[in-house]
């Protein structure tokens, strides 16, 4: 597996994170992906141990049934069950801006470089992919966009806004 | 006309380059086909039966003359010669091989046109009202709202794989002529005394094999909070709508599976939700993007005009057009002038190239340099002296554009059917051109007045047939083409599904099984009602009778 912040256009720096089946005895040591079913039912033992634990959910997962767990868990982690399923961009979305998340959204699943930018903007901060030629197809396309016309949930500029020469509400207050 | 700024133009090359990328993605093998498919119809490029086609935008079917020359271009050196116009008021290109298509879309960038999201899950075109900026009864202009929306859904970030295409539709007077209640979503300007300009918003509206006239979600929504709105019933589809089974995908069936009151509770909250943190900026975009549209400086004239009036009296077939195809201008002096693209027994929507440079020329020189495209699939100089209507006239005469079947019976709608989709059952072309040569060869048009034939062939309703006064929709029946008959239909603002009168008809049947239909009509109606006027009175019956007899 590949890793790829959509941001520093690098995943160098990014950890890989083990998906744990719901009955799969936990590792030693290693960051771990697991079910909000799981994470629910064990989270007193998970939480205690000392490596990452991530969320993995799909794309229609409900923003506020995660969150009592956005401040605890190292990461949430976007299953796309299907590239052509966009209910993924509006979870991240939500977790951005309904609930106030601020950490790693990492997307995974069925991707293809066409997201790429999509994702970026509606809130997901990297991606895991499974062939190393997608990720030069994702950087490729993360450059080939400079601008864009909605907001993007991050501090860059909007066109309104360089069109009007101020920065959005949102990002000020 | 918008024009657009270097921000506009970077975004359509951005895309551009883009698709490139992706086609050669696809023919390193990088992209699967099924991949490929939706990035393609992202794109504006679709598969039909014998080719790849490319569907052009025209944002809310607004045109000047130099794009229309350079869609002349493009029908000329990419194509056969002619393009085909849209109900949705777009243009499509049947002929383009997959390998010139990044290079057409290099010629539209250049006018300040593209294909984007004229296919696919997303966001489509916005369509608004064809005769904007110049009808009478107009609250105010709708393409600056449209123009809004065109730019807010432009690679929206979120909604670009939604489960289903999304269709939003603008409209600006009391007359419809935007279909707004035939749309996923569908935008009614209108003025609150208190809350001063804003919406009533139609969602859930559509045609397929389940036609629903949408029902309204708020009477009233200020314009300042449009985008904010939309956003929230975006939001509430991608998440909910249905993924299972691409027939039950579009908003309509989920509105109607959640019922209105529920569906209507969830935006409302995901609406007030965002409200306060939502930004003012769209209110501020939408007053430049009204100064990006070029209007038309009108002349100062009396209403009347003397040559006008001599050359009424003097050519009958100019005074027959001037009655059919022209309607009042808000300005003094001036009219709006409706280009019929349905010669009698010709393909609906059909336009050469040399057509379209003599429509671009006109509007250059007596039109204020402004076209627009119709969602009945035809063209219209929206801004023309009275004074020169004759010059226009006599010149669409030549080039075979001035038929004078404004809503008439052979002003037909019709799909592309069985001669070029895949998906089709039977053939609408065809149809559409028997229908069109029966009526004319009698002459009855005039006698008839308003009737809306519209054709389908098959239930996706591409061609509108539920809201066709009389509606055509192809079946298959043991592999044989057979066609059903539906009457009652309307898509503008006293919106209606159109009902089956019975068994379906063959090819020579169906339109035979018209004229009874309209035979019927003027045998029972009173003094100056339309046919939709008679069917609503009378109801299915005395059809009935006429076409299949008493039982
Ligand atoms: C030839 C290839 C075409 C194919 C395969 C095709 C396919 C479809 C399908 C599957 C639907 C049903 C969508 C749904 O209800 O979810 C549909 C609806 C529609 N199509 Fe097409 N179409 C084609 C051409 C066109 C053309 C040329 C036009 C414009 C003249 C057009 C305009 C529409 C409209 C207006 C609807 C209608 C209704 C609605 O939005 O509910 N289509 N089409
Ligand atoms: S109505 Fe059916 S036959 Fe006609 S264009 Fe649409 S999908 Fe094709």
């Amino acid at each position: 597996m590949e890793r790829l912040d959509l941001r520093k256009l690098t995943g160098a720096h990014l950890k890989p994170y083990r998906q744990m089946d719901d009955d799969a005895p936990m590792p030693e040591e290693g960051a771990v992906l697991v079910s909000l079913e799981r994470l629910t039912a064990e989270s007193e033992t998970l939480l205690a141990h000392n490596y990452p634990v991530g969320l993995l959910v799909p794309g229609q997962a409900k923003a506020a049934d995660l969150a009592p767990w956005l401040d605890k868990v190292a990461l949430i982690a976007i299953r796309f069950e299907k590239f052509s399923d966009g209910r993924g961009f509006s979870l991240a979305h939500r977790l951005r801006d309904e609930q106030g998340f601020g950490g790693e959204i990492r997307a995974t699943g069925h991707l293809i470089a066409d997201h790429a930018e999509f994702l970026l903007r509606s809130g997901v901060t990297s991606v895991e992919l499974s062939d190393p030629l997608a990720v030069d197809h994702f950087i490729k396309r993360l450059k080939l966009y400079s601008l864009w016309y909605q907001d993007t949930l991050d501090a860059r500029p909007t066109i309104l806004e360089l069109r009007h020469g101020r920065t959005r509400k949102r990002l000020a207050s | 006309m918008y024009r657009y700024d270097d921000y506009d133009q970077t975004i359509v090359r951005q895309r551009i380059n883009d698709f490139r990328d992706a086609v050669e993605r696809r023919l390193s093998g990088h992209l699967s086909e099924e991949e490929f498919k939706l990035i393609r119809q992202m794109n504006g490029v679709y598969l039909q039966l014998h080719a790849y086609m490319l569907r052009v935008a025209v944002p809310y079917g607004s045109l000047d003359s130099r794009q229309m020359h350079k869609l002349a271009h493009i029908a000329r050196t990419y194509d056969k010669g002619y393009g085909h116009f849209t109900t949705r008021q777009n243009i499509q290109y049947n002929w383009p091989a997959l390998r010139d298509m990044p290079d057409i879309l290099e010629e539209l960038a250049a006018v300040d046109m593209h294909a984007i999201q004229t296919s696919g899950n997303l966001i489509r075109n916005v369509t608004a009202d064809p005769y904007a900026g110049a009808a009478a009864e107009e609250l105010a202009d709708p393409r600056p709202y449209a123009e809004l929306i065109r730019q807010w859904s432009t690679l929206h970030p979120e909604f670009s794989f939604l489960p289903r295409k999304f269709k939003i539709a603008v409209n600006a007077s009391a007359t419809d002529r935007a279909a707004v209640k035939f749309h996923d979503i569908g935008l009614q300007l209108k003025n609150d005394p208190q809350q001063g300009r804003g919406f009533s918003v139609v969602v859930g509206g559509g045609m397929g094999r389940t036609p629903f006239v949408g029902p309204i979600l708020r009477d009233f929504v200020p314009e300042a909070q449009i985008l904010t709105y939309l956003e929230a019933v975006l939001r509430s589809y991608n998440e909910l709508g249905r993924r299972d089974n691409a027939f039950k995908a579009r908003i309509k069936i989920l509105v109607h599976e959640l019922g209105k009151e529920a569906f209507s509770e969830m935006v409302e909250q995901e609406f007030a939700r965002l409200l306060p943190t939502a930004d003012d900026l769209p209110t501020v975009e939408l007053a430049r993007i009204r100064s990006q549209f070029i209007t038309p400086t009108f002349d100062q004239l009396p209403d009347q005009d003397a040559d006008y009036e001599q050359a009424l009296k003097t050519d009958d077939a100019f005074a027959h057009w001037v009655a059919v195809n022209v309607v009042p201008h808000k300005q003094p002096g001036y009219a709006i002038a409706n280009i019929s693209l349905k010669p009698y027994g010709g393909i609906p929507g059909d336009i050469s190239a040399d057509q379209m440079d003599l429509v671009a020329d006109l509007a250059q020189t007596v039109g204020h340099d402004e076209i627009r495209a119709t969602h009945a699939q035809n063209l219209v100089l929206p801004h023309v002296r009275k004074r020169d209507l004759y010059t226009v006239w006599q010149a669409l005469d030549k080039a075979g554009l001035a038929t004078a079947n404004l809503d008439r019976a052979s002003d037909i709608i019709a799909c592309p059917g069985l001669d070029y989709c895949v998906l089709a059952n039977a053939r609408s072309i065809p149809i559409a051109q028997e229908i069109s040569k029966r009526f004319a060869a009698k002459g009855r048009e005039d006698l008839i007045g308003e009737l809306k034939i519209k054709i389908s062939g098959c239930i996706n309703a591409c061609g509108h047939h539920h809201a066709g006064h009389i509606g055509i929709l192809g079946v298959d029946r043991k592999g044989e083409e057979m066609y059903q008959l539906t009457l009652g239909g309307s898509g503008a603002e006293d919106a209606s599904i159109g009902q089956i009168t019975g068994r379906g008809f063959d090819e020579a049947g169906i339109v035979d099984a018209v004229d009874t239909v309209v035979d019927t009509y003027l045998g029972q109606r009173k003094t100056d009602e339309t046919f939709l006027e008679t069917y609503r009175r009378l109801g299915p019956a005395p059809f009935k009778e006429a076409l299949y007899g008493t039982a």
